[in-house]
């Protein structure tokens, strides 16, 4: 047998065992089509994370907040990141510091009287570490698909708020000051992808601080305060990973 | 030299070796894939362009087409967990969120039924009970005022809960844990201080409004976390105007659903 003849017999061999292949190849016509999704198809890894977001505070006793900040994370892998971030804002008083008399009716709280509540937040400026371990994909009424992770978060920060005065200083109608204070806050977050390269991003955090408040007339005590923030923002991934 | 950087290459296909099975395995064994549907790599229709597709030159007919080569078709696995045809206990607590004087925590049961798998009717009964924060004595201070509050003991609600969302979570990249997202809306009664003496005004209408999240575990059991508002008309003094009360919580719940196992049945 010629060497020749030797391959030509090995090919026929092999076309003998690729038939049956061939045939339940053709057999499926869905073969190549199908292109199912296990894995995580937005990624985080080493990239850099910049986000624009408004925070609206909840359950307040006295003010509500208002703020807008930006944050600027990086992502060690797909379940660990870093983050700094800033907010400042408004507030208004809460339908909570409505007085009313039975002779007058309903009326908001004065300028002197709101003074002396605490709560009345101006910026705050931390850092934070998340984990988002987390990675899911939604099917809503068996046609969109949305891909979200979920992550738990903890970090410290500085919190600047309006100085509380006692009745005996508002009483003397001069506005208080600032006063800072650090802080530490817990939370959970959301991002809700809408690109490779954006997210939407929902968080709520709970900040705790020590801050004095009135206890009389003219004292005081340093208690603890908690502070809820609904956050919601868009992020853009910047750099590496996939 | 050859053999050191060898190595990782050889581990990496002994690991794709071992996964590739399990890979196998995991597709069939979980409920749903959510993939979007492959993007189009041409716009230009396949064939005008080579001469052909490979079906024309397999057959040697110009134009010839098949429908279901042409299909983008989407793969549509099984769902993980069927709840239709089941009744659902429940038991939950409830901490308020929007109450920064009087903070409340429910706690209660739930009892439903799943007519379908993604709409269910249930009975709701919650206890609720009050405790006051630092802030009603801050604000008296402040505003040498007195804090007044609906004081909410009870609520009985029938709802309907609907399930259009249906997912899956991964977690740490590794084990599956399935999930659906409702809504859920409802009436029934709400007993606050001024249902019994000395007011005597009895149960107050009452509505909730709320959605949440349930994850499955497995074929019995899910694990629920919502957030419902319960709204009813209260009048805390007669001094007062009367207004509509408003309690947002969070729920923590756990479900068992009977019977304990599902069988799977094709739409």
């Amino acid at each position: 047998m010629s060497a020749r003849t030797a391959i030509r017999a090995a090919l026929a061999a092999a076309a003998l065992l690729a038939a049956p292949l061939a045939e339940a190849s053709e057999a499926d016509a869905f073969e190549n089509k199908i292109e199912p999704i296990s894995g995580q198809l937005y990624t985080k890894a080493g990239k850099v994370e910049l986000e624009g977001l408004f925070a609206l505070s909840l359950n307040d006793a006295f003010y509500t907040k208002y703020f807008g900040g930006v944050r600027v994370g990086y992502h060690f892998s797909d379940f660990w990141s870093v983050a700094v971030t800033g907010q400042a804002g408004a507030s208004s008083p809460t339908s909570s510091t409505t007085l009313c008399t039975p002779s007058q009716g309903c009326k908001g709280a004065s300028a002197e009287q709101l003074w002396r509540a605490p709560g009345d937040l101006k910026w705050i400026a931390g850092a934070e570490v998340l984990f988002a371990p987390v990675y899911g994909k939604v099917n809503i009424v068996g046609s969109a698909v949305l891909h979200l992770d979920f992550s738990i978060l903890a970090g410290v920060d500085w919190i600047e708020s309006q100085k509380v005065l006692t009745p005996q200083q508002a009483s003397a109608g001069v506005p208080p000051g600032n006063v800072g204070a650090p802080a530490v806050h817990f939370g959970l977050g959301s991002h809700i992808f809408v690109a490779p390269f954006a997210a939407l991003t929902v968080e709520l955090k709970d900040y705790l601080y020590f801050t004095d408040v009135n206890t009389g007339y003219s004292t005081q005590a340093n208690t603890l305060q908690s502070q809820l923030f609904l956050e919601l923002g868009i992020s853009f991934f910047v750099g590496g990973g996939r | 030299m050859l053999p050191i950087p060898m190595r990782p290459s050889i581990r990496s296909i002994s690991w794709m070796m071992v996964a590739l099975p399990l890979l196998v395995n995991a597709q069939e064994m979980q409920g749903l894939d959510l993939s979007a549907p492959a993007k189009p790599k041409s716009q230009a229709p396949q064939g005008q362009a080579d001469g052909g597709t490979p079906l024309e030159k397999a057959v040697g007919v110009p134009g010839e087409s098949d429908a279901a080569l042409e299909d983008r078709v989407k793969a549509v696995q099984r769902k993980g967990f069927i709840k239709q045809n089941r009744f659902q206990l429940t038991a939950f607590v409830a901490p308020s969120l929007n109450d920064a004087f009087f903070e409340k925590l429910g706690v209660g049961g739930m009892l439903g039924y799943n007519i379908q798998d993604a709409f269910a009717v249930a009975l709701r009964g919650a206890y609720w009970f009050s405790f006051t924060s630092q802030y009603v004595r801050q604000g008296s201070i402040a505003f040498q005022s007195q804090v007044l509050s609906s004081q909410l003991y009870g609520t009985l609600m029938l709802d309907g809960i609907w399930s259009p969302v249906y997912g899956k979570f991964s977690w740490l990249g590794k084990s599956i844990v399935h999930f659906d997202a409702y809504v859920l809306a409802g009436g029934g009664l709400a007993w606050s201080g001024t249902s019994g003496p000395p007011r005597d005004e009895g149960p107050h209408v009452a509505g909730e409004l709320g959605g949440g999240i349930r994850f499955y575990p497995n074929e019995w059991l899910c694990l629920d976390l919502g957030l419902v508002g319960t709204f009813y008309a209260d009048q805390a003094s007669t001094a007062l105007p009367g207004s509509i009360q408003k309690v947002v919580a969070i729920t923590l719940g756990v479900s068992f659903f009977v019977p304990t196992h599902f069988e799977y049945y094709y739409p």
